[in-house]
């Protein structure tokens, strides 16, 4: 039996230390959570000190966020961590792009899915654009390596996926990732850009220039 | 076990049962005769699936896919086939229940039973055509249309399947349950087939199947998202490939911030522990054993020896002044003599260098310092006056010891 208060302590502590609830990262808070009540209880607690919980849109994580966002300290706050956000966005949305052409997937990562290091090193190494694109992907930025081997980079790459909380891994010395909750939440930022700066549209302008050209 | 084990394994208990199935498939109506020999055949059919028990009249029949098996392989032809479109089996239905009908009320027994046995294993085997159907979209369901791994594949086969529950759903609601109830409400047999049999299969694979156009739904619109993603991740990718370095507007400079950039920022949590919470024991209990754990250092080990002998000390006189005499001889004077004794006129018992206010406040610290039972025997009174203009202060100009 699951002491509740307890449960509700931890999840509170992990909530407030930023991280993304979701049924592969923490099974039994994310039930927690989907309890009314019990999720409830921990939204009133987060709002007395001016945060408040949320739910990705496909309802498969919880995070925390401020209750308010008018104040000046909790706008530069936000500032840092929207920055934070854009600068990891290009390499992440390469790397999604890079495992879609490596597993031969129409589809992207899905919280859930099973990513096997091996199997990807394997068909990334014997295909010289996948080697490019990882090469590409951690010459700079969130996947920073130093390392010329495509071996090394990978292993980079999904350790700080693992660390940013995006990949969970079983034990150290797994080779089995699994894909967790917090994707979710970079496609509604991705989606969000998206339809606010027109992506799409200014897309379909340069093919007509080429076209035209 | 592997699908070549188990199709083995289904041939194989065809071709050890082929007596009882031959003789089902030539009687009337398929049906399995059951004996006490062969209870335990009839069970592993029925567990095959070659078979199927009827819950009425309790029956096991062979089941359609068998028939149709031995129909194809032996080139026979039934009276009427059923075909695999629900309206044309319903169709066929009416026209049997319609021939056996007339002919009961001719009285023609032999064309009766024949009809009577043609219209059930029609009607079972539309019953069973319905489960079938039904549970072949359950299993791709299942199966998340397992075999494909594409996207697109997924969602073709998951239209295709829709299209196909709404072409069932449609074909039953074709079906005119009045005019089944009609034909079948003046004969017993009828009735059985017509009114119970066929109505709760088709209830049962209409709900199935509503059931299976919910999940159809539910997974269509996961395939959609997860499309759309693919999209939203190829056009990012495109977009950086074409503007090299491109960084979207900064939302947080927006009045109202949009919530999907609101995002709490870490906290540094600290706390100190509630030592009286019970679920923290196991914590602090390994606090505590880790504490202990930690080794002692050799400096600490180092005893030293504490003297146990007995040692004598010289005795030690009690020295007490002259003025602390002198002041301990007024108490006793006001004792002997029952009387009170001013501070002022006994200051002449004094000792040189000792002033007249220092000899007032050392009486008085002495009545203070006496132990209760001795304090008892004594009173303290001030005699003085009031001030004229401060009329709470009063000024004390002698101590006076009076006697209890």
């Amino acid at each position: 039996m699951i002491d509740q208060s307890h449960e509700f302590r931890r999840i509170v502590e992990l909530l407030l230390a930023q991280e993304f609830i979701c049924e592969y990262a923490d099974k039994p808070a994310f039930e927690y959570l989907t309890n009314n009540v019990y999720r409830e209880n921990v939204d009133n607690f987060l709002r007395k000190i001016g945060r408040c919980l949320r739910q990705t849109e496909d309802m498969s994580t919880y995070y925390c966020a401020y209750a308010q966002t008018s104040s000046d300290a909790t706008r530069i706050q936000l500032r840092q961590q929207f920055r934070d956000t854009i600068n990891a966005l290009e390499p992440l949305v390469r790397w999604l792009s890079l495992v879609m052409s490596a597993t031969q997937q129409d589809a992207p990562l899905a919280p859930g899915d099973i990513i096997r290091q091996g199997e990807l090193l394997s068909v990334v190494e014997v295909t010289p654009a996948l080697v490019e694109d990882l090469a590409q992907i951690t010459r700079a930025g969130l996947f920073a390596s130093k390392s010329a081997a495509a071996k090394d980079q990978l292993s980079q790459v999904l350790s700080v996926l693992c660390n940013t909380g995006y990949l969970l891994r079983s034990s150290p010395t797994s080779s089995l990732y699994t894909a967790a909750g917090k994707w979710s939440y970079l496609f509604e930022v991705l989606e969000f850009i998206h339809t606010h700066e027109e992506l799409s549209a200014s897309e379909a302008q340069d093919e007509q220039q080429q076209l035209g050209l | 076990m592997s699908v070549h084990a188990a199709g083995k394994k289904v041939l194989k208990a065809l071709a050890r049962h082929a007596d009882i199935i031959m003789a089902a498939y030539e009687s009337a109506g398929y049906v399995l005769q059951e004996t006490a020999g062969n209870e335990t055949a009839i069970a592993d059919l029925v567990r095959l699936k070659i078979a199927v028990r009827e819950e009425q009249p309790g029956i096991v029949r062979l089941n359609s896919s068998t028939r149709v098996l031995l129909d194809q392989s032996l080139k026979t032809s039934r009276l009427k086939m059923v075909n695999a479109d629900v309206g044309m089996a319903i169709d066929d239905i009416f026209w049997l229940a319609g021939e056996y009908r007339r002919v009961k009320q001719v009285g023609h027994e032999r064309d009766r039973l024949r009809y009577l046995s043609e219209l059930q294993a029609n009607v079972s085997e539309l019953c069973d055509s319905l489960t079938t159907q039904g549970r072949e979209i359950w299993r791709q369901i299942d199966s998340d249309f397992g075999a494909i791994s594409l996207l697109q594949g997924k969602m073709a086969l998951n239209k295709n399947a829709l299209l196909q529950v709404e072409r069932i759903l449609k074909s039953l609601n074709l079906i005119d349950q009045d005019e089944l109830y009609r034909l079948a409400s003046i004969d017993r047999e009828l009735r059985q087939l017509l009114h119970i049999q066929l109505p709760r299969a088709i209830a049962r694979c209409r709900e199935d199947l509503s059931d299976a156009i919910y999940r159809l739904n539910k997974m269509m619109f996961k395939l959609n998202q997860l499309a759309a993603r693919a999209r939203l991740v190829n056009q990012f990718r495109d977009h950086w490939n074409q503007q090299p370095g491109y960084m979207p507007e900064d939302y947080t400079d927006h009045i109202d911030i949009p919530q999907v950039f609101n995002l709490h920022t870490p906290m540094q949590l600290s706390a100190s522990a509630d030592i009286h919470q019970s679920a923290s024991e196991l914590d602090f209990t390994a606090l505590l054993k880790g504490l202990r754990r930690a080794p002692v250092t050799q400096e600490n080990l180092c005893d030293v020896r504490i003297s146990t002998e007995l040692v004598t000390l010289p005795a030690e006189q009690v020295h007490i002044s002259a003025f602390k005499t002198a002041i301990r001889s007024v108490f006793f004077d006001c004792l002997d003599q029952n009387q009170t004794i001013s501070g002022l006129d006994s200051f002449s018992r004094a000792p040189a260098g000792i002033n007249a206010e220092i000899w007032l406040f050392a009486l008085m610290a002495e009545f203070n310092a006496m132990d209760a039972s001795s304090r008892r025997n004594f009173s303290l009174s001030f005699s003085g006056q009031y001030d004229a203009v401060f009329t709470a202060n009063f000024a004390a100009e002698d101590v006076l010891i009076c006697p209890v």
